[in-house]
């Protein structure tokens, strides 16, 4: 199948930036305090910062990786393991891009079911949301790096809504540093990743980047940001939380918005969730276009034939996740698979990569 | 491809069967105030005060209305209170919740917890104990020109600027959960045909346990927190009294040895100027500096006291142990609050005294 | 679904014309037809002089037969057609003897000279009557200062008016006729050096290809060539100021005049173009910045107050500031029906207000607006039929739908409300949102001549940016807009316009 897409498809590099970070920017701010602090109490945004570094150098690596194959991670794993073994591999990462799309998709509904509309029905709010999200990926990658685009843009702002919190904060909560032991630190260091999961979707992308070489920088500047967004928000709400409403407030950003108060309008949580839609819309674009992409490059089927079934698959997804334990499992899940994927997987494919090229460069020569 | 379209359109028309409940603003009763009482029985009343329109759109007056019922959780109440409504309840815009004293020193765990949950429910509402009954305090009127739930959050949002600390459910559950505070609200009571507050209802983390009188409320917040208005009244000489305006306040806590020996020194600034000191001439170096002197031996003393009588009651609403943790590795709550009360604690207040008024 | 319909229909228009039938006419056959309509003069003066004239009366200017042909005529009675050329006064004679040809000028207004009846040798003269009409004040696109000028009916006159603006040879004019009925002659105009001459060829491809019996208005021809003909959105301005049109030509667009419509075509557009009225241009940049902001702003509030009114009042009472909470629970108390109800009643009653004062002459359709306005909205409120904080929405969004200077664009933000009504009655802030991203989707996905609609915004331009949400003062737009990809991009030399000079020099 053609490996380089048309040139006219292709986005400059600098949307890179939008695109690392809206893929990393999800629900998962809107609750990831309490589940960090559970191990490293209010020490956890400092796991935050860590993780964030280990995302950084994860971003090299990938495209190290993908500068040398010259293609998509479907290139690489046949550099690597050959046509067949290197296929499956890259199945597995689909489907692993097919379950991340269906965890945003869930969680939202989820928010959506908690604190808006309790009464919804679960299968008529993710039907229509699920046309949006054909909508945008049927206009291609130029239109769902828009959204991404977009997404940052609107979502950002709502970082300044963290000032309503301040005057009621207390920055001795985060003290003292280092308080906790190194286990626990990596545990939340770990708790982390499901929050920075996205960025691996770059390994399908890469070729739609005009001169992907270029966007690197931007990529760890979006990297960057991401850190800075969630390590503002952590800081902000241990500040504003005490250790032990930490523990049973599950979804400690939209709780903070509960207090943000203008002259036309109270209670922003209903505006902010509403909002969040265009965060969470490019998450799951982005995520089921690189399902498509990737049975395009492994099996040759073409994307628009793909997309339906994805889409009927992740509806059928969102039913079968009921109630508040299956959507921890799920999400559990999804964090254990990424966290294998990213601190396990790409370093290996990093090395055997690297150990494969020079192999055949030694034999060329 | 027109039969996909048809499709298309049939879904859209079937997902307009499918959409969340409404809660249209006409057709809800929007609960402003809920108040409880203890009942026999082990029951609990719970009182709502809740806003109704008479007249059309163009003359419409709004006053406020009462229902109260009794039951054993606070859910069954409100079922019990929609068989008399004609609307059913929303609990979206209470912004005030009433505890009767009884009740209050019995524990509020239940009513806290099921608050807590309720998604519509907003975290800058402000909880109060009352002194008698709520249902009475509720369903009297009073000439203020604002129905009841506006006068009740509109004085306590006022006062909280002022002289009251301010203690709304977020900083409620900030203390209730966490380790090292307790919370506080104020204390309200029926006073010539107005609702006042008394000063402010001290809580052993779900119990009410104490309370400090308005006139001393000033004095609580200094030691808790920084701010920008109140005002106090201090004794001057025998028979002279003087009013300190608060400019502004900082408290700061240096807790030592917070694991082993603890020692804590608190220190107040205030800067503030003195508008009422009847027949002292301010303008005089010495004077000020006199003054500044009472005042700030006052303060001391007062607080000292204060803490003291906070640490012998076993209650800490200015988080000592919250702000403990913050200096000290590894810490152990168990032990502190064991020698909680016989910590020394040791204030120390540092006022300077701007001129006042704008003639000589 | 729809490209087999067309090509039935097609098939059918082929079959049903014999009008365009390819069989050539004969002379007398031409004749005998023309004959047939009452304003077809044809006639030899005397037999002195053995010329015989034929025209259409009514597309004549008598004048010139009367002054400049027929006394010619009569004096050189004895001259052969080709040196009879020669003497009439009056240029672009042609001699011809092809059917077709003659028909063509003859419809169009020429006079043919024969030197004997019955022989299809003759000479053309032209000698077309052009009735127009004065140029007046622009109507739609009104501006308290600057030029007062407006396009008319004529398209030499409109042409002449760019040309006027714009005195350069690269100031290009390319016609196609189009319009199997009407022969509607379009031209297209770009400036040869800036423009891009793709975003021409396409648009010179799209007119060629249209096909269409009559084409009366340039706006047949936008809606025509537009990229997504299913839009609601207008994808090229539709504008009456020459001015306007010399200011785009000259940033690299194509402009296209359409004979007998007095508005113009520009293209390729974005989305904050149909915002920017020309007027932005001749007020101090900080002032235009902000009425553009306002304009936007408005477009914003247009869309979404009474959509956010409804959600907010069907779903979230808890957002209602304490503040106004009793004024809206007072203003709703006893009205019969629910926010959406209302809403939809208000929408349409302004809409009526409106069309009703758009179809009637202006002066009864002022008074209809009074009445519609005073009578119905405080009789509806005093009957206790709507409340008046929405009857001060709808009112202000309407207001602010008439704030976006091209007419197209607000007729579509009118009508893109209703959709996000309809979410918000279902979803309530979170369909507003749904809708809104369906929206963003659809501006994203459309095109204007091939090049994005939402341009500068996405694909971000930093460089565009500086005549877009704001208008950056002239010497800082140094560059034509790169969303046209101009051959040449630079206006001026940028360092000579922001040099500065020291204190006391």
């Amino acid at each position: 199948m053609n490996l380089q897409p048309k040139e006219n498809k292709l986005v400059s590099p600098y949307f890179a930036f939008y695109l690392i970070n809206t893929m990393q920017v999800g629900v998962g701010v809107l609750g990831f305090q309490r589940y960090i602090a559970k191990s490293a109490g209010h020490d956890a945004w400092m796991a935050v910062i860590t993780g964030g570094i280990l995302i950084h150098l994860l971003v090299w690596m990938s495209y190290r990786m993908l500068k040398n194959s010259g293609g998509d991670l479907v290139a690489v794993h046949e550099d690597i393991a050959g046509k067949a073994i290197g296929g499956a591999l890259s199945t597995l990462f689909t489907v692993y891009s097919g379950f991340l799309a269906l965890t945003v998709l869930r969680t939202y509904i989820e928010v959506i079911q908690v604190w808006m509309f309790p009464h919804i029905n679960i299968w008529g709010i993710s039907l229509i949301l699920l046309g949006v999200v054909y909508y945008f990926v049927s206009g291609g990658f130029r239109i769902v790096t828009a959204l991404g685009f977009f997404s940052v843009i609107l979502g950002t702002p709502l970082i300044f809504l963290k000032y309503f919190a301040v005057k009621d904060s207390h920055i001795y909560n985060i003290l003292p540093l280092f308080d906790h032991s190194v286990t626990d630190f990596f545990v939340a260091t770990k708790t982390m990743t499901l929050n920075y999961l996205g960025f691996e979707m770059l390994l399908l992308y890469y070729p739609f980047i005009k001169h992907p070489e270029k966007s690197e920088k931007w990529s760890q500047w979006g990297v960057f940001f991401t850190i800075l967004v969630y390590t503002i928000t952590a800081v902000e709400s241990f500040a504003y939380y005490s250790q032990g409403q930490l523990k049973h407030t599950i979804w400690a950003t939209l709780t903070l918005w509960k207090i943000v108060e203008f002259p036309f309008v109270e209670r922003f949580e209903y505006i902010g969730i509403s909002m969040w839609l265009f965060v969470v819309l490019p998450n799951v674009c982005i995520a089921v276009w690189c399902v498509t992409r990737g049975f395009k490059r492994v099996y040759s089927i073409k994307q628009k034939h793909t997309l339906i079934p994805v889409l009927i698959l992740i509806f059928a997804g969102t039913l079968f996740f009921k109630d508040r334990q299956e959507i921890d499992l799920l999400n559990s899940l999804v964090s254990k698979a990424g966290y294998y994927i990213i601190y396990f997987y790409i370093p290996l494919l990093f090395v055997l990569h690297w150990l494969v090229l020079k192999v055949r460069r030694k034999k060329d020569a | 491809m027109p039969k996909a379209k048809l499709m298309m359109a049939a879904i859209l028309l079937f997902l307009v069967g499918c959409t969340p409940q409404k809660q249209v603003l006409e057709d809800i009763q929007l609960v402003g105030v809920v108040g409880y009482d203890d009942a026999s029985g082990n029951k609990i009343q719970a009182t709502v005060s809740v806003p109704t329109t008479e007249g059309g759109s163009e003359q419409a007056v709004l006053s406020s209305t009462t229902y109260s019922a009794r039951s054993h959780t606070s859910r069954n109440i409100r079922q019990i209170l929609q068989a008399e409504t004609p609307k059913p309840f929303a609990s979206g815009r209470v912004s005030v919740i009433i505890f009767n004293e009884e009740l209050a020193s019995r524990g509020i765990t239940k009513i806290i917890d099921s608050l807590q949950r309720d998604p519509s429910v907003g975290r800058n509402i402000y909880l109060a104990v009352a002194k008698g009954s709520t249902k009475d305090m509720l369903s009297k009127e009073y000439p203020v020109g604002e129905i009841v739930p506006a006068y009740l959050k509109r004085m306590i949002e006022q006062n909280m600027e002022l002289t009251f600390p301010r203690a709304n459910f977020h900083h409620f559950n900030y203390s209730y959960y966490g380790k090292g505070s307790d919370p506080f609200m104020p204390l309200l009571e029926e006073k010539h045909g107005h609702i006042r507050i008394a000063g402010v209802a001290l809580f052993d983390h779900s119990k009410y346990v104490d309370h400090i009188s308005f006139e001393d409320s000033f004095i609580f917040k200094l030691l808790y927190q920084n701010f920008r208005q109140g005002s106090h009244e201090y004794k001057l000489g025998k028979e002279n009294y003087l009013t300190l305006e608060n400019l502004s306040s900082h408290v700061n806590y240096d807790i030592y040895n917070a694991n082993t020996n603890p020692k804590i020194n608190i220190t107040i600034r205030v800067t503030g100027k003195v508008n009422d000191a009847a027949g002292t001439p301010l303008y005089q170096e010495k004077k000020i500096k006199m003054i500044e002197k009472t005042i700030q031996k006052q303060t001391e003393q007062d607080a000292e006291k204060m803490v003291d009588r906070l640490q012998k009651k076993g209650i800490d609403p200015l988080g000592l142990g919250d702000r403990a943790r913050s200096r000290a590795r590894r810490f152990d709550f168990k032990e502190w609050n064991q020698k909680y009360p016989d910590i020394p604690v040791h204030v120390k207040a540092k006022i300077k005294v701007t001129q006042g008024g704008i003639v000589e | 679904m729809f490209g087999k319909r067309r090509q039935k229909k097609q098939d059918r228009s082929q079959n049903q014309s014999p009008r365009q039938t390819k069989t050539r006419l004969t002379f007398e056959q031409l004749m005998e037809k023309c004959g047939a309509s009452k304003d077809f003069v044809s006639f030899t003066k005397s037999d002195k002089h053995p010329f015989t004239i034929s025209y259409y009366k009514s597309m004549v200017n008598p004048d010139l037969v009367h002054k400049d042909l027929i006394p010619y005529l009569t004096r050189y009675s004895s001259l052969s057609l080709k040196e009879l050329s020669r003497e009439i006064p009056v240029e672009n004679i042609e001699h011809t003897s092809d059917v077709q040809t003659i028909m063509d000028s003859l419809l169009t207004g020429s006079v043919i000279v024969q030197s004997r009846p019955g022989k299809s040798d003759c000479l053309l003269i032209p000698a077309a009557t052009t009735e127009k009409r004065q140029i007046s004040v622009p109507e739609t696109e009104f501006s308290v200062v600057g030029p007062k000028e407006a396009f008319t009916e004529t398209l030499e006159v409109n042409i002449n008016m760019v040309r006027k603006r714009l005195p350069i040879p690269e100031l290009h004019v390319k016609e196609v006729t189009v319009g199997k009925l009407s022969k509607t002659r379009v031209v297209i105009l770009y400036i040869d050096g800036i423009v891009n001459m793709e975003n021409v060829n396409t648009l010179k491809q799209r007119i060629s290809a249209i096909e269409y019996d009559h084409i009366l208005d340039s706006s047949y021809i936008l809606q025509m060539i537009s990229d997504n003909q299913y839009s609601p959105f207008p994808q090229l301005i539709n504008t009456e100021r020459p001015d306007r049109v010399a200011a785009v030509l000259s940033e690299g667009k194509v402009a296209v005049l359409v004979d007998g419509s007095p508005s113009a075509l520009t293209g390729p557009t974005t989305l904050v173009e149909f915002f920017s009225a020309f007027e932005d241009y001749f007020l101090s940049w900080h002032i235009a910045s902000v009425f553009r902001m306002i304009r936007l702003f408005s477009v914003l509030f247009s869309v979404l107050s009474t959509p956010l009114y409804v959600a907010v009042l069907t779903f979230h009472y808890e957002m209602i500031p304490t503040d106004l909470l009793g004024t809206l629970i007072a203003s709703r108390s006893g009205i019969p029906f629910p926010p959406i109800v209302e809403a939809i009643i208000l929408e349409l009653a302004i809409e009526l207000l409106r069309e009703a004062g758009a179809r009637l002459p202006s002066k009864v359709g002022q008074t209809i607006g009074i009445v519609g306005g005073i009578c119905i909205g405080t009789a509806a409120v005093q009957a206790g039929l709507t409340s008046n904080v929405l009857l001060i929405i709808v009112a202000l969004a309407a207001l602010a739908s008439f704030t976006t200077p091209v007419y197209q664009m607000s007729n579509t933000i009118r009508l893109i409300r209703f959709p996000f009504l309809i979410f918000a009655q279902f979803w309530g802030l979170l369909g507003v949102a749904i809708c809104s991203a369906f929206v963003l989707g659809h501006m994203l996905r459309l095109t204007s001549l091939g090049r994005p609609f939402l341009a500068p915004l996405f694909p971000l331009r930093m460089t565009d940016l500086k005549d877009a949400l704001f208008r950056l003062p002239f010497n800082r737009q140094s560059l034509r807009p790169l969303q046209m990809r101009p051959e040449d991009p630079v206006r001026f030399n940028s360092q000579r316009g922001l040099q500065k000079n020291d204190i006391e020099e």
